[in-house]
């Protein structure tokens, strides 16, 4: 038997206090971008503090550092391309005397033009690079380049960046992996925009080694103007990028050329005969 | 950028998706507890005088609500910073009176229940890195009574 109608007529309230009324969406934005925010934060203060510890580690220090763990070249066993641009090298360090290291070249059999400064001191060349060359003041623009990345220790700087990131995203964020992808935005930005910093230095340098071989910049821009095509056509794209566009580069370099009132003349000096002969695999 | 652009979608798969039926689940909620609304439910293990009734019976309800990808990314950014975890409030509010709509629905035909208990845990989920996305279980049970034809004076006492 039910209650007699009328005894009580039970109401539903209107609301229940245990339904948040603000958006969710917004509090959640607000709350990622202050994580972002304290993760860059963090990038930053110790991404200072690692130059401050670089700039104190002797170059002998560095070499024994590496030189377990980085490739043993011997000078001996260079081939006749990687001995040419050696010369190159060798060259710029001597009008300069510009980097406490040795230096040595190793060329890496890969189509794409690509160069790379690594620790301890070797400067690693693809034979793509070489081989679409127009000149050599083309290729020692970028070994110049490289050259400043020693200089400049920047190899030192990114491998303490790079641990830097892995230190944040392994502990911060390895709590929920799924979650790097966002998290590591704010960081892949921070991070790139880094590289394109020390890269546009970089380019400084080598400009200024190129006027010390040849007397003139002449065939500086060569190879970003070969590298234009690269550049991504997507809006914001550069943003993610660890190299500022070709077209940013070769503006930058015009400007520095102009600045420091470097000649820059048509004459560009051939590649050797065993750069020439050096072929893709 | 891969890992980006898919941890974004799921983030607006569960955003849309999960409010869409966060939203159809409350309509439902609401309109099941108005039809309801005249069943009693309390938590004393006995009416005051159980010579009143004719009937008894044990009546469970039983719900298990998974979370979005959104709420849970959501509750976990808030976890960093403490406070009130509101992406799961709704959740666990949703789950606890669907549970007890259910045990109402069991208990059809009787007057009240009474010896109300609810019970929640989570599922699924863990810790660490295979970490999955949790669910919530909530359980309601309690003893549902029919009185006996009486006078209505009577059972009111």
């Amino acid at each position: 038997m039910k209650h007699p109608a009328g005894a009580f007529n039970p109401k539903l309230p209107d609301a229940s206090p245990n339904i948040p009324k603000h958006s969710l969406l917004h509090e959640f934005v607000a709350l990622l971008m202050g994580l972002s925010l304290i993760l860059v934060l963090l990038y930053v203060v110790l991404g200072l503090l690692i130059d401050f510890a670089v700039a104190r580690i002797p170059p002998q220090r560095e070499q024994t550092l590496f030189s377990q763990w980085m490739p043993e070249l011997d000078r001996s066993k260079q081939s006749a391309a990687e001995r040419e641009l050696q010369r190159v090298v060798d060259a710029m360090q001597q009008r300069t005397g510009i980097v406490d290291i040795p230096l040595r070249v190793l060329i890496i059999d890969h189509a794409q033009p690509n160069a790379f400064a690594l620790p301890g001191g070797s400067i690693g060349v693809t034979s793509g690079l070489v081989t679409g060359a127009g000149s050599e003041n083309e290729v020692a623009m970028v070994l110049g380049h490289e050259i400043g990345h020693f200089v400049l220790r920047h190899h030192l700087r990114g491998l303490g960046r790079g641990l830097v990131v892995v230190l944040l995203s392994s502990t911060i964020l390895g709590i929920e992996p799924q979650g790097q992808g966002l998290f590591g935005l704010p960081l892949v930005l921070a991070s790139s925009r880094y590289s394109r910093e020390q890269e546009s230095a970089a380019d400084e340098v080598g400009l200024r080694l190129l006027n010390a071989l040849y007397g003139h910049v002449g065939g500086a821009l060569d190879f970003f103007e070969r590298m234009k095509s690269e550049d991504p056509t997507l809006v914001g794209a550069e943003l993610f990028r660890s190299h500022p566009l070709s077209v940013e580069r070769v503006k930058a370099l015009a400007e520095y050329a102009r600045a420091q009132a470097y000649a820059a003349r048509e004459d560009r000096v051939p590649l050797s005969a065993s750069l020439q002969d050096l072929v893709l695999h | 950028m891969i890992e980006l652009g898919i941890t974004l979608t799921l983030l607006l798969c569960g955003l849309v998706v999960g409010s869409l039926i966060e939203r159809r689940h409350y309509e439902s909620i609401r309109e099941r507890e108005f039809l309801t609304r005249r069943t009693p439910l309390v938590s004393h293990e006995q009416i005051a005088d159980p010579m009143l009734v004719q009937e008894a019976a044990l009546v469970v309800g039983n719900v298990v609500i998974g979370m979005d990808y959104f709420k849970w990314f959501a509750g976990w950014v808030r976890s960093v910073f403490g406070g009130r975890v509101t992406a799961y409030e709704t959740l666990v509010d949703r789950a606890r009176r669907e549970a007890v709509l259910r045990m109402k629905d069991a208990a059809k035909g009787f007057d009240i229940i009474v010896n109300t208990r609810i019970e929640s845990c989570s599922i699924g989920g863990g810790t660490g890195q295979r970490a999955g996305i949790p669910s919530i279980e909530v359980f309601a049970y309690g003893t549902a009574l029919k009185y006996a034809p009486q006078e209505s004076s009577q059972i009111l006492q």
